[in-house]
């Protein structure tokens, strides 16, 4: 259902907004990286897909606790849908991003984003879950908390990408972070899902009554 | 009809954050394959009680038991067996009828081969085979109204929990509803529905239940509701619920009137 909702009609807008903004970074005679400004449109797009995993939609938190499920499957099920958002929309950004380059992207580029993503992805996962159930917003797009949540974000993804460039630049072992994103997947689906489900079921009511 | 008692509310107490007390004690049971008509003013406490029950809203105190099972608002279980549409229907507006439907369908653990023949069905049955595969959000109140009512039957539940679910719909399409919720109950499923429109509570429900202010006034078989009010009011005959009701409610309500008129 995210990821159906993900390329709703009304999205269309976000991403050729977000596409363009990605071009024009691309073309700029800068020392960025092609493969920074894919990453810089995919967060941006998926900032809400993160960051309010309760309500994709205005009455999704209510809509789904008339159903018969377990939050804990509701959780994983939202937490792969954006595993496989950010995957598909990278690969889609990619494509978009290296045909305007001036530079020539080597095959190299591939393998080191793929690296470099599985060592953020699940501690973006997990601060998402807290944010969305600590802050989370009925209407997500355009809105000032919108923004604030994404500089947090932009700002938290900063601080992960410390470990990676620890391990592949300083170390030069970047096998390492195979092994470190192996041990933050445990952690997102032993600690952070079973947290995240029983802090749901704590705050459902009240989020339904005062939100 | 059966005597097997499906919901059984006891002492059900909430007041909400702004002091506003919304049930006060409210005691009521409904019996398998009644129709349940739940009645009262804007405000007496109905949708609070079908909150409580879809665990939307938490209790104060107070006791519900479903199916004979004492439920909190942390369980889901029980969720197999019921259908709920709110006064406020809930759904996703992005989604086509057809595919909120199936995705339903799915919510309820129903089978592939089942959700197709139901989804198609239901489409055909409330008319909105033409438009379901446009999203719902360009579809009129009262034919999200419709899609509520499918979305909450296409599971088969034991007991379908009804807040207004006639309100903004066609009279044909009524007629429909109306008559598919008889052959339901008739079937054994039991139906607890809240409405304003007292003449179709009296002709559609088998039992009914008055509520004000948080309390309910007066439960019992719409065919005793005449002899029962007697009890109540003094030895008043009635032509309708609906003066039954107005009579009922107005003595515990502050009569207003316009000066200029």
């Amino acid at each position: 259902m995210d990821i159906r909702q993900c390329f709703s009609t009304r999205r269309i807008p976000v991403f050729i907004l977000l596409t363009l903004i990605g071009i024009f970074l691309v073309v700029q005679e800068s020392e960025l990286s092609p493969m920074v400004v894919v990453f810089l449109v995919v967060f941006a797009i998926l900032e809400a897909q993160f960051n309010n995993i309760l309500f994709r939609s205005p009455h999704e938190l209510e809509a789904l606790s008339m159903f018969p499920i377990s939050w804990r499957r509701v959780v994983i099920v939202k937490n792969l849908a954006t595993i496989v958002l950010t995957a598909l929309l990278t690969v889609i950004m990619s494509m978009v991003v290296f045909y305007f380059s001036p530079k020539a992207i080597e095959a190299s580029i591939v393998v080191e984003a793929l690296s470099y993503s599985a060592t953020i992805i699940f501690p973006l996962l997990h601060a998402g879950n807290i944010e969305s159930v600590r802050a989370p917003r009925r209407n997500a797009g355009w809105q000032t908390d919108d923004l604030v949540q994404a500089v947090g974000m932009f700002s938290f993804i900063v601080v992960l990408s410390i470990p990676y460039v620890l391990f592949t630049v300083v170390l030069r072992l970047p096998l390492l972070n195979i092994v470190y994103a192996g041990a933050l997947a445990w952690f997102w689906y032993s600690k952070s899902i079973p947290k995240t489900a029983f802090n749901i079921e704590q705050k459902k009511t009240l989020l339904c009554t005062t939100m | 009809m059966h005597n097997d008692v499906i919901l059984e509310i006891a002492q059900l107490r909430k007041t909400y954050e702004s002091g506003h007390r919304a049930l006060d004690g409210l005691s009521l049971s409904v019996s398998k394959g009644t129709i349940f008509g739940f009645l009262g003013l804007n405000g007496a406490g109905k949708t609070t009680t079908i909150r409580i029950l879809a665990g939307l809203s938490s209790k104060d105190s107070g006791t519900v038991k479903l199916f004979g099972k004492e439920i909190d608002e942390h369980e889901y279980d029980h969720k197999q067996q019921v259908g709920f549409v709110l006064d406020d229907p809930l759904y996703f507006e992005w989604m086509s009828a057809g595919e909120y439907l199936r995705f339903v369908g799915t919510m309820y653990d129903l089978s592939l081969p089942d959700i197709e023949h139901r989804t198609t069905e239901l489409l055909e049955f409330f008319d909105l085979t033409a438009k379901g595969d446009d999203p719902i959000e360009t579809y009129s109140t009262g034919m999200k109204k419709k899609i509520s009512l499918a979305a909450a039957i296409i599971h088969k539940p034991q007991l379908i929990v009804l807040d207004e679910p006639l309100e903004g719909i066609d009279a044909l399409a009524a007629s429909s509803i109306k008559e598919s919720l008889k052959i339901m109950a008739e079937g054994g499923t039991t139906i607890f529905i809240t409405s304003h429109v007292l003449d179709t509570v009296e002709k559609l429900c088998d039992e009914v239940a008055i509520i004000h202010q948080g309390k309910v006034l007066l439960q019992c078989m719409t065919s005793e509701i005449r002899s029962q009010a007697k009890g109540v009011l003094g030895n008043e005959t009635y032509a309708s619920l609906e003066e039954l009701f107005v009579d009922l409610v107005s003595d515990r309500v502050k009569k207003k009137h316009l000066s200029w008129l």
